[in-house]
């Protein structure tokens, strides 16, 4: 996993220097608990939602293969909120851009 | 003949069974949770653009109105000015947004307290800002002049208008209430981070590279020269905030400028 992360630096980057200042900041542990610069200036809920993403990212590899909705009607409703309420309107850069 | 009508039944009993249930439940929870999120997210919180826009609109007649962008927002603290004074600066909008304001407050006529405009060195141009300060508001046909293009059918629609905002809103309701990152009083919006010396130096000379030149829309002008001269009973007071030196190091036409004040 630490490989691919280290990887994910070389694949996101527009540039071998830019890079290799990534690294350098990374291995130079300078660290401090402003809360701005640990949730990347985007505010604490975003923060807190990445990981309720993860976690739900992570249950999802608990469901079924043979998946089989008991109240679909429940479901479907249900399934409309989440996308109402956490979609986001408009495109954004697409991660695999790059490619 | 059999086989249409196999199709026919099929379509009667997913629209019974399926499709009118769910719209069922979607139109009716849909309503209620519309309902109280626009009572108590939207309107909840005094540092939401969506609520500014909505309080201009029914101004309390002993108000101090302060407008302007987001230099305004974090500029002015109301509180210190007055108890009555309310801060009306929104994040990333420009003139055509603080015509509308000054528009509105002005359609108040029982009221003789002052208006703040804090003016930006910019000069006049346009700019909405979030579409989000609008969404709660925009059936009032003057927020939708405003919005022009940027207004689509579908933000006449409670609830699915919000679609792609409710994060940003409830940011705002939380911030508003924990204070956590940003300290709000009456519309104002205060960073509580202290940045480290790094980021402000880094900042600064992002700044000083960056070019900046007055613009002067002149059908802006126009409107806010017209708005000026019609204006009788309210104290109108123009205000450039403090900003720091590294702002003008790149700045064009500072004559431009001068020639319009």
């Amino acid at each position: 996993l630490l490989q691919l992360l280290f990887a994910w630096i070389f694949f996101r980057s527009e540039n071998v220097n830019q890079a290799w200042l990534v690294i350098q900041k990374l291995t130079a542990f300078d660290t401090s608990l402003n809360i701005a610069q640990l949730t990347a200036e985007k505010g604490p809920l975003n923060l807190l939602l990445s990981f309720v993403a993860i976690g739900l990212l992570a249950l999802s590899y608990k469901l079924p293969l043979n998946l089989k909705i008991k109240y679909p009607v429940s479901f479907a409703c249900l399934m409309i909120f989440v996308i109402l309420l956490l979609g986001k309107n408009g495109s954004d850069e697409f991660i695999y851009f790059q490619f | 003949m059999g086989q249409m009508s196999l199709y026919t039944s099929n379509f009667k009993s997913f629209l019974i069974s399926y499709l009118i249930p769910v719209l069922g439940v979607v139109i009716i929870i849909g309503s209620i949770f519309n309902y109280l999120f626009e009572q108590k997210i939207i309107l909840g919180s005094s540092s939401n653009g969506a609520y500014k826009v909505n309080r201009i609109i029914k101004r309390p007649a002993d108000e101090i109105s302060i407008i302007g962008s987001s230099r305004a927002e974090g500029a002015f603290v109301p509180s210190i000015i007055s108890p009555h004074a309310f801060n009306y600066g929104l994040s990333g909008a420009q003139d055509d947004v603080m015509l509308f304001f000054l528009k509105e407050a002005l359609k108040h006529k029982n009221t003789h307290k002052p208006i703040i405009i804090n003016f930006d060195p910019e000069g006049l141009d346009s700019s909405l800002g979030d579409l989000s300060y609008y969404l709660y508001n925009a059936s009032y046909k003057p927020v939708r002049q405003l919005m022009g293009n940027a207004y689509e059918p579908w933000f006449a629609i409670p609830l699915f208008k919000y679609f792609g905002s409710f994060e940003i809103y409830t940011k705002y309701y939380l911030n508003n209430k924990l204070q956590l990152t940003k300290v709000t009083d009456n519309g104002g919006n205060f960073e509580k981070n202290i940045l480290t010396q790094q980021k402000f130096a880094s900042l600064v000379a992002e700044r000083k590279s960056t070019q900046t030149s007055f613009k002067n829309n002149t059908n802006l002008q126009v409107d806010l020269v017209q708005l000026l001269k019609t204006n009788k009973t309210t104290p109108i007071v123009f205000v450039l905030s403090p900003i720091h030196s590294s702002y003008y190091v790149s700045y064009k036409n500072k004559s431009g400028m001068h020639a319009f004040f």
